[in-house]
């Protein structure tokens, strides 16, 4: 069981990461009135295409897979080809500490909270590594970038984390969870801190108004920009991990998980894996309609309202966090 | 300021006794004068002094007499169409002219495109470098080691913007300094596509020439056309009728709505607004619905000809278009209340790319780029043409005081509604205004010359057309917006971050395809193929090919 489970679980991620990039690139296209990826096929090309499209991203990993990789001679080669691998496992890694509808094996342990910040950290920190060894100028200022988003989004992210750890009193997801199911979801308790976390989740997952570090048109792919084949469908892939990560937390820690029926039986945790999977659609909407109505933060904009804006907010997250438990309601 | 009589007189003490009026055009509002190579800088210091823009230095080989070194000043923002020609004839063996360039940087790219093009020597020249051709090309035009600027400042990176980025469609190529993220220093390279296009025209009848005039640039075709047709009849002394002058102003109208909302996509996107680049292009779609009703094309109009335009439009035209116009007119007020108060789109193009007044004198700046750095300076206004004047249309400059990138935003979304308005107008006047659209009984060019302008989507279009009596031109030379405002770009970069750079130079609207004056076309290997859709759908392009 638990093997099944140490298998399944990075796997059902990974899906779901797949499913919700489809999403944001669904919801981005039609409030341009593109199409987007289609989700049902014309009919006519169905036996050539297939009857959907929901899967393109993974199609985009696929085809990645099978094109050159390419080294810049003048690169560092070892930390250049090892770190998109890094990223990757860390992200595998991190997918284990979720609850996906009480699916899990690793979200209930102690100190599981504190795991899983440190893994997400640690996605976004070798993406950084791998481009600053790429030896590319627009790597180079890509990676500038990326840090200096990571550094103040990182802040408001761990205020928001840990003002619903406060709430709860535990370090496990788990038991965050739990906690919920005995009171409110926290987004009631505290929507300062989700409101945090909403706007943390753009900054981790590069969407717009934070997609600084990839904007095209000033530094042509920023971190990425060496990046070919196998190596930039591992980057890909752990960015998918990201996604499905970033808003199965949001789930987990602020909308109770989805767990509407007790953990059971099979038949409950697949009721409550339908209702978290809806859940995280519906966070990954918000983001995606984020993402499709606003335009990029120049650099030092976006770090500038970071720091004055949302550092203030997600402070006052942790400060309504602590007046709650001071004032014992909880 | 004083009429150009007054400004004649002025220059005939300054440069007699070299001193001779040739001839003049436009009710005497072109002069044209003649005098001797060392009194052209004189004469254009008094000129600039009395604020007057020298829109063009060119130059034509007129043979055995020498090369004919141009000088064209425009008074015609003081007084309505007042331009002074200046020329001196120079030997083929040695020609060498004083720089004006050392006093006004508009001049530099002129003059060094005159280097390359015909050899002549501006002495004095504060950056003599190649323009169209590679830097590292030979001499016997080539000076000053021809490198590229160099900055004196250790531990800084280089990013090279182009030729091929994808900030920009086309290849521009802006060497870019940069200390973290601020720009430093800013040099700029063209000519990645140059194909001789003026040479070209002199090589081929008027009547072809106007159809090669339109293909410089695919979004503006209109306004060369245009210009190319105004100027040759201005040689060939006929006025088209006014019927055709409605419509020709009909049609460069809605060819600027479209190039402008085509223009406020792109900057969106450069701002990273991928949502509201999709917008205004959906906006635009009618406009070419339009365009396509009247002209049969949907983006090379190819209407206007020597003489009038090629089509006439019927009365069930004029309800389509007009219909059309007001519910564009409709979307693009939202649009601009959308553009205008996002509060992000405001962060980043507010104090942005800043162009003073006497920058944008001094660096050349034409068109929307100049009016929105508070210069009132429009083609419509100051030297009118097809029905632009008071007497067919009733229209307002529209200026901005910003100075920066908002403000051409601002400048260009105002006069697109500006542009509907006239566009409206002069659907209401054919409504009226009947008559043949057309003279078809131009049988030949007499020997003369002409210039003539347009304010193109850009800016000011500047033509230069010399006639021999054949029907031939013997000189084309063409002066785009674009080429006046990319070269401006240098005043508006520096000191800016790397974030800026896109959208200040995507702000001026750059066109490098004008700048070049190319088409691009590679028809030397292989075999050309012609295939349908349906053809190409069942892959028998890899069939055609191997037959």
């Amino acid at each position: 069981m638990l093997v099944a489970l140490a298998v399944l679980i990075p796997i059902i991620s990974f899906m779901i990461g797949v499913l919700l990039n489809f999403e944001i690139r669904k919801v981005f296209a039609r409030a341009q009135y593109r199409l987007g990826p289609l989700l049902t096929m014309y009919s006519d090309l169905r036996g050539l295409l297939g009857f959907t499209r929901i899967l393109q991203p993974l199609y985009d990993i696929l085809k990645l897979s099978y094109k050159e990789t390419l080294i810049p001679k003048s690169a560092n080669k070892m930390l250049f080809t090892s770190s998109p691998w890094i990223s990757l496992i860390l992200a595998v890694a991190a997918s284990y500490f979720i609850s996906y509808g009480g699916l899990t094996i690793l979200a209930n342990i102690e100190l599981s909270l504190i795991f899983l910040t440190y893994l997400i950290v640690g996605v976004s920190l070798f993406w950084i590594i791998g481009a600053s060894a790429s030896s590319s100028p627009w790597g180079a200022i890509g990676v500038r970038r990326e840090a200096e988003l990571l550094f103040s989004i990182e802040v408001a992210l761990l205020s928001s984390i840990f003002s619903a750890a406060l709430l709860a009193n535990t370090l496990s997801v788990q038991g965050i969870v739990n906690a919920q199911l005995k009171l409110y979801p926290y987004i009631l308790l505290n929507p300062l801190a989700a409101i945090t976390f909403m706007i943390a989740l753009l900054g981790k997952l590069q969407l717009k108004p934070f997609d600084i570090p990839d904007a095209e048109v000033e530094i042509v792919a920023g971190p990425f920009t060496e990046y070919s084949g196998k190596l930039l469908a591992l980057l890909l892939a752990s960015k998918y991990f990201l996604t499905a990560i970033m808003t199965g937390l949001f789930v987990n820690i602020f909308l109770g998980g989805g767990q509407i029926l007790p953990p059971t039986n099979s038949l409950n945790l697949a009721v409550n894996f339908i209702v978290f999977l809806i859940l995280c659609i519906a966070v990954a909407f918000i983001a995606s309609l984020i993402h499709a109505v606003a335009p990029r933060f120049r650099v030092d904009q976006g770090f500038k309202w970071v720091i004055t804006r949302l550092w203030p907010l997600a402070f006052a997250s942790l400060a309504l966090s602590i007046v709650f438990k001071s004032m014992g309601v909880l | 300021m004083a009429g150009i009589r007054e400004v004649t007189a002025e220059l005939e003490k300054i440069l007699s006794p070299d001193f001779e009026v040739a001839r003049t055009d436009v009710n005497g509002n072109h002069i044209y004068i003649k005098t001797s190579p060392n009194k052209l800088l004189d004469a254009a210091r008094y000129l600039l002094l009395i604020d007057a823009r020298l829109v063009h230095v060119t130059a034509s080989d007129m043979g055995t007499k020498g090369l004919k070194v141009l000088h064209i000043y425009g008074l015609d923002h003081l007084k309505q169409h007042a331009h002074i020609i200046l020329y001196a004839l120079v030997p083929r063996n040695a020609p060498k002219v004083p720089s004006v360039a050392a006093l006004t940087y508009q001049a530099s790219w002129a003059e060094r495109e005159t280097m390359e093009l015909l050899g002549i020597e501006f002495e004095g020249h504060p950056d003599p470098r190649h323009i169209f051709l590679p830097f590292e090309w030979p001499k016997p035009v080539e000076s000053a080691e021809g490198e590229w600027n160099e900055v004196k400042v250790e531990r800084r990176t280089t990013l090279p913007i182009g030729p091929y980025h994808p900030a920009l469609v086309e290849g521009g190529y802006f060497k870019v300094k940069v200390d973290g993220e601020e720009i430093i220093d800013v040099d700029i390279k063209v000519g990645f596509n140059h194909r001789g296009v003026m040479k070209l025209a002199e090589r081929r009848s008027f009547w072809k020439d106007i159809f090669l005039v339109g293909r410089i640039c695919g979004i503006c075709n209109t306004p060369h056309r245009l210009t190319f047709a105004i100027t040759a009849e201005a040689i060939a002394g006929i006025t088209p009728p006014e019927r055709a002058e409605y419509i020709r102003t009909l049609l460069a109208e809605l060819n600027r709505i479209h190039s402008h909302l085509l223009w406020l996509g792109i900057a969106c996107e450069l701002i990273g607004f991928k949502t509201l680049l999709m917008w205004a292009w959906k906006i635009r779609e009618p406009i070419q619905d339009c365009i396509e009703l009247l002209t049969g094309n949907r983006v090379h109009m190819d209407a206007i000809i020597i003489g009038g335009v090629r089509r006439d439009v019927s009365q069930s035209q004029i309800t389509k278009v007009e219909e059309k116009l007001k519910q564009v007119k409709k979307e693009l007020e939202s649009l601009v209340e959308v553009v205008s108060t996002h509060s992000l789109v405001r962060a980043r193009t507010e104090d942005i790319g800043v162009l003073t007044l006497a920058d944008a004198k001094n660096g050349g700046a034409v068109g929307p780029t100049a009016r929105a750095s508070g210069w009132k300076i429009d083609v419509r206004r100051d030297s009118p043409y097809a029905a632009y004047s008071e007497e067919y249309t009733t229209w307002d400059v529209v200026v901005d005081d910003g100075k920066d990138v908002l403000a051409r935003v601002m400048v260009r979304v105002k006069e697109t509604l500006v542009s509907i308005d006239l566009c409206l107008q002069c659907l209401d006047a054919l409504k009226r205004v009947g008559g043949p659209v057309i003279i078809k009984d131009v049988k030949e060019f007499p020997e003369g010359e002409a210039i003539r302008k347009t304010e193109a989507p850009r800016g000011e279009l500047f033509y230069y057309l010399a006639s021999n009596g054949l029907n031939i031109p013997q000189t084309v030379r063409i002066r785009t917006p674009s080429y006046r405002n990319i070269a401006a770009l240098v005043f508006m970069l520096k000191g800016y971050t790397l974030s800026d750079a896109p959208i200040i130079i995507g702000s001026v609207d750059p066109c490098f395809s004008c700048t070049d004056r190319v088409i691009i076309v590679d028809e030397k290997k292989g075999k050309k193929v012609t295939l349908n859709y349906d053809e190409f759908m069942r892959g028998l392009a890899v069939k055609k090919l191997e037959e």
